[in-house]
C-alpha cells in the first residue's frame, strides 16, 4: 500500500474520532448544565438564626447527565462585595456517570447585615458558577451568573 | 469526469456550503436574536462574513487545482494552502469568530443587574484539528511525490536504457 493510502486511512480515523468526541462532549455537557439549575426555581429559602446574627442559604439542585460518557460537575455559590471580595463562598463538585442523577445541597452562612446589604443593593452580588467537564476532563464548559442585589 | 470537471463541481459545493448557506442563515435569522447575539459579543454578520471570503478562497484553489498538472510545485503549494485554510477555518468556528481565542472560548452577557460569562474549553478539539491538518499536508506532499516519482518510471519505460535518476 502506498504511504499516502496509510495517512490517509489513519486520517480518516482521527476525523471520524475527533468528530465522535465532539458530539459526545457537547452532548454531555448540555444535558448535565441543563439538569444543574437550582431546584424550585429562583427561589432560593433563607433561615435566619437571630442568636448568632447568621443567615444560612440552601441551595438544592438534582443534577443528571443523559449523555453517553462520565462528566464532573463543579458548583460554586458566594457572595460578592463591591470590590469583588467573596463575603461567604462554598463549592463542591461531584462525578456524575452516564445516566446517573444526584441530589445536591449547599449552604451559605453570611451575616444578616450583609445579606441586609445584599438586599438593598448597593453593588454586592450573589455570583453562581457552573462547570462541567468532561471526556476525561479534556472539554468543558462553565457558566458564571453575577446577581446584584436590590431585586425581589 | 475529468478533472476539470470535477474540481468545478466540487468548488460549486464549497460555495453553496460556505456562501449560500451563510446568506441564507443571515436572510432567516430573526432580527431581534441578532441583536440578542451581538449583545453577547458574539457578530453573525462577521462570522458569516469571514465564511463567505474562506468559501471563495476555497472554491478558488479548487478550480485552480483542477486546472494545474498534479505533479506541479503549484499544485502541492495550493493543496497545502487549501488545508491551511481549513484549519483557519476550523479556529475560527471554535472561537465564535475569533480566531486568536484558540479553543477557549469566552463571551459576556451583561444585563441591568446581572453579568453572564460563558467559558468554552474545546482546546482538545483544536488540537485534534491541527493534527489531522498536519497529517493531511504530509500526506498532500506524499501524494505529489508520488505522482512525479510515477510519471517519471512511465517515462523510463517508455525510453528504455535511459538512466534513471
Amino acid at each position: 500500500m502506498k504511504s499516502s493510502k496509510a495517512l490517509g486511512l489513519l486520517l480518516l480515523v482521527i476525523q471520524v474520532a475527533g468528530m465522535l468526541a465532539f458530539v459526545v462532549s457537547v452532548h454531555t455537557i448540555f444535558t448535565v448544565i441543563r439538569s444543574a439549575g437550582p431546584d424550585g426555581g429562583q427561589a432560593i429559602p433563607v433561615e435566619i438564626d437571630e442568636n448568632t446574627g447568621m443567615a444560612k442559604l440552601t441551595f438544592t439542585m438534582s443534577p443528571g447527565n443523559g449523555g453517553f460518557i462520565g462528566a464532573s460537575l463543579s458548583v460554586q455559590v458566594g457572595i460578592v462585595a463591591p470590590d469583588g471580595q467573596y463575603l461567604a463562598m462554598n463549592s463542591t463538585r461531584l462525578y456524575l456517570d452516564p445516566g446517573s442523577r444526584k441530589s445536591l445541597e449547599m449552604t451559605l452562612k453570611v451575616p444578616i447585615e450583609r445579606l441586609n446589604e445584599y438586599a438593598a443593593g448597593g453593588g454586592t452580588s450573589l455570583e453562581v458558577q457552573t462547570g462541567v467537564r468532561t471526556l476525561q476532563d479534556l472539554v468543558g464548559f462553565s457558566t458564571t451568573i453575577r446577581a446584584k442585589g436590590g431585586g425581589q | 469526469m475529468s478533472r476539470r470537471t470535477s474540481a468545478i463541481l466540487s468548488a460549486l459545493f464549497t460555495l453553496a456550503i460556505f456562501v449560500g448557506l451563510p446568506i441564507g442563515v443571515l436572510y432567516l435569522l430573526p432580527a431581534d436574536l441578532a441583536a440578542q447575539l451581538s449583545q453577547v459579543g458574539f457578530s453573525v454578520q462577521g462570522l458569516l462574513d469571514q465564511t463567505v471570503i474562506i468559501g471563495v478562497v476555497i472554491a478558488a484553489i479548487t478550480i485552480a487545482k483542477g486546472f494545474i498538472d498534479d505533479k506541479t510545485v503549484t499544485y502541492l503549494l495550493l493543496n497545502l494552502a487549501s488545508n491551511g485554510i481549513t484549519l483557519l477555518f476550523t479556529f475560527m468556528v471554535l472561537g465564535l469568530g475569533n480566531v486568536g481565542s484558540m479553543g477557549l472560548t469566552t463571551v459576556n452577557l451583561n444585563m441591568e443587574n446581572a453579568e453572564t460569562t460563558v467559558v468554552m474549553d474545546m482546546r482538545l478539539l483544536l488540537q485534534v484539528a491541527v493534527l489531522t491538518v498536519v497529517l493531511k499536508m504530509i500526506q498532500a506532499v506524499l501524494e505529489w511525490r508520488e505522482a512525479r516519482v510515477e510519471a517519471a518510471q512511465k517515462v523510463n519505460a517508455s525510453q528504455p536504457g535511459t538512466p534513471t535518476q
